[in-house]
């Protein structure tokens, strides 16, 4: 057999490849390539990630600093010199006809996923519905100018710290322009009751003032119109709220959700700030004077138990509670417990037709509001019960009599100066002296003390320091205790 | 108002008793308006999800637009329309929010919220 004859391959022309930086002569194989298709992946979700923020400058326009968009599939760099409102260059070339003919272009020449093309580019829909925010907010009154919160970069200093560092990455990649208000807008919980005074410029904000600015979370994005238009301190039921929302949107695709949010946007928008303006000036008006959870007021439900023979009748509108078939599985710590056990009890003395004792103890009530307090309820329950323990161990008075208290040095001074007026002592040893009862002095008269007291520390010290170690030492230490009394004398 | 499923509480006497009468259960009361679109968005979502935890919650829907639920909102300080506000055993439960990041089903990262 004649052997293969194996024509020569020619030259493949070398060409370089944007995404890996590097020239190669593979070809078209070129894009099969590992290599390859990691960095291709890797630029589309990084474009990906820097569109999904354009996506949320597009629902919330505002005019903000100035911000670049490179654009991969033409390599464009988008840079809004002119407009009025940020990345409108931006989303005007997203919506072109040349970035979807680029976008088509760039994924057939490095094999990425024809049938992903609309997820690189802006719809016209959502353009026109930009365009008709922009004409909205170029229209509003000037109140809103100060109270319109774009997303900021800030922190979220409260209770949710681990995760504020990752957010503020996140935020500080993003495209999202924010107002010049925003530079410190934090939502902190208030460190002290208000008594129900709003205080725009509260501890709620960390760093400088601000008027009640509210961080951008994406969180907002389902319901995040009311808010971020309102520029209130978000409570804690709206965080709630939201945290509800997006526990259930979680499933759903971004993008019918956004359809949906879009076309209610601009008219909650308006009406949720006229709400949210008429509610500050009516706290501004009832500063200090309004009972509520924060001023730790009772709860309007339990003002009802007055009424409660009047209402046996209306017992149809609680609403059905399965009571547990085994109540010992319940845990007899939990938040409540005693009241769920006496309501129960009479409950049933009221399905009996027994009359009901009217409850007017009150020891159980949670008068410690601390909704707007940092800290988890054992905190704040442990406060409640500090402030309100009961003062009867006050009026206990110390069963001993308080006496003053003798150093051990003066009650050691005190016997060694037993010895130097009462003779040589019988024994010693080798660290301290010995004292024998009888060698007490009978007087303590003030100067007597005194002196006992200057010899007995001076003994101390040649004791420690070594000088009276034995009993032929000890003749030293009487003499310096007679010198000592010559002088004193 | 709100969803079939859910009921809707006008009368402070009924948010009273909603309140006293639900025992070892977690009682959620959305305060809103019908006309609120959000409101409508939120109450779609508790009406579907009602049956899955009605286990240990109960939900009710409260609208603030009547007189008597002024008392309420002007306790819970509610200037955001919807608010929800949960309770245990009569007890205000006072809920402490995170933000962690959510991976959605077509790979885009979000943030989430956690409770604790």
């Amino acid at each position: 057999m004649p052997p293969k004859r194996e024509t020569p391959t020619p030259a493949a022309v070398f060409e370089y490849c944007e995404l890996c930086r590097r020239n190669h002569n593979q070809g078209r194989r070129h894009r099969y390539f590992p290599a390859h298709r990691t960095a291709l992946a890797a630029a589309l979700s990084r474009f990906r990630s820097k569109l999904s923020d354009l996506r949320r400058a597009l629902r919330h326009p505002s005019s903000g600093p100035r911000s670049s968009l490179w654009c991969p599939f033409c390599s464009v760099d988008l840079v809004d010199l002119d407009s009025r409102f940020a990345c409108s260059n931006a989303i005007y070339h997203l919506t072109s006809q040349d970035h979807l003919n680029g976008v088509k272009a760039f994924l057939r020449k490095h094999g990425g996923q024809m049938d992903q093309v609309e997820s690189y580019r802006i719809s016209d829909d959502e353009l026109a519905k930009w365009e008709k925010c922009c004409e909205s907010l170029s229209t509003e009154p000037e109140m809103l100018s100060e109270g319109l919160i774009g997303p900021t970069p800030g922190l979220l200093k409260d209770i949710r710290n681990k995760s504020t560092s990752k957010n503020l990455d996140n935020f500080a990649e993003s495209y999202i322009p924010y107002s010049s208000n925003t530079e410190s807008c934090v939502v902190m919980p208030l460190q002290s009751p208000t008594n129900g005074a709003y205080y725009p410029n509260s501890t709620a904000c960390h760093g400088s003032s601000t008027f009640g600015s509210i961080p951008y979370s994406p969180s907002c994005e389902i319901f995040g119109v009311p808010i971020k238009h309102c520029g209130l301190i978000p409570s804690h039921e709206q965080q709630i709220m939201l945290g509800t929302d997006l526990l259930h949107s979680v499933d759903t695709k971004m993008k019918g959700a956004q359809s949906a949010i879009l076309g209610n946007e601009p008219n909650s928008s308006v009406s949720c700030v006229v709400h949210a303006q008429q509610k500050i000036s009516d706290g501004n008006n009832g500063q200090g004077l309004k009972a509520n959870v924060h001023t730790g007021a009772p709860p309007p439900w339990l003002e009802a138990s007055e009424h409660d023979q009047e209402n046996a009748p209306l017992r149809g509108y609680a609403l059905p509670s399965s009571r547990k078939g085994k109540s010992g599985k319940l845990n007899p710590k939990r938040v409540g417990a005693a009241w769920a056990e006496r309501r129960r009890a009479e409950m049933e003395m009221e399905k009996r037709g027994e009359p009901v004792p009217e409850t007017s103890d009150s020891s159980w009530l949670p008068n410690f509001g601390s909704v707007w307090q940092s800290g988890t309820r054992k905190e704040s329950r442990k406060e409640f019960e500090k402030n309100h323990k009961p003062h009867d161990e006050k009026s206990n008075k110390l069963p001993l009599e308080i006496k003053p208290y003798i150093s051990k040095r003066m009650r050691v001074g005190s016997r060694a100066s037993r010895m130097i007026f009462g003779g040589m002592p019988n024994k010693c040893n080798k660290r301290g002296v010995f004292l024998s009862k009888k060698s007490r002095p009978a007087n303590s008269g003030m100067l007597v003390g005194a002196f006992n007291y200057y010899v007995s520390v001076h003994l101390l010290l040649l004791i420690r320091d070594g000088s009276i170690t034995s009993r032929g030492n000890m003749e030293q230490g009487h003499s310096t205790c007679n010198r000592w009394r010559t002088v004193l004398s | 108002m709100g969803s079939v499923l859910l009921p809707t509480l006008r009368r402070k006497r009924e948010v009273d008793a909603a309140i006293r009468d639900t025992l070892d259960k977690v009682l959620v009361l959305r305060f809103g308006r019908a006309a609120d679109a959000a409101c409508l968005h939120l109450d779609d979502i508790l009406a579907k999800s009602s049956w899955d935890i009605s286990k240990f919650t109960t939900v009710a829907l409260v609208d603030m637009d009547s007189e008597e639920m002024q008392v309420y909102v002007d306790y819970f300080d509610i200037t955001l329309v919807p608010a929800t506000i949960f309770f245990f055993n009569a007890h205000h439960m006072k809920m402490d929010s995170g933000i962690v990041p959510v991976k959605l089903s077509d790979g885009e990262e979000l943030d989430g919220p956690i409770f604790r």
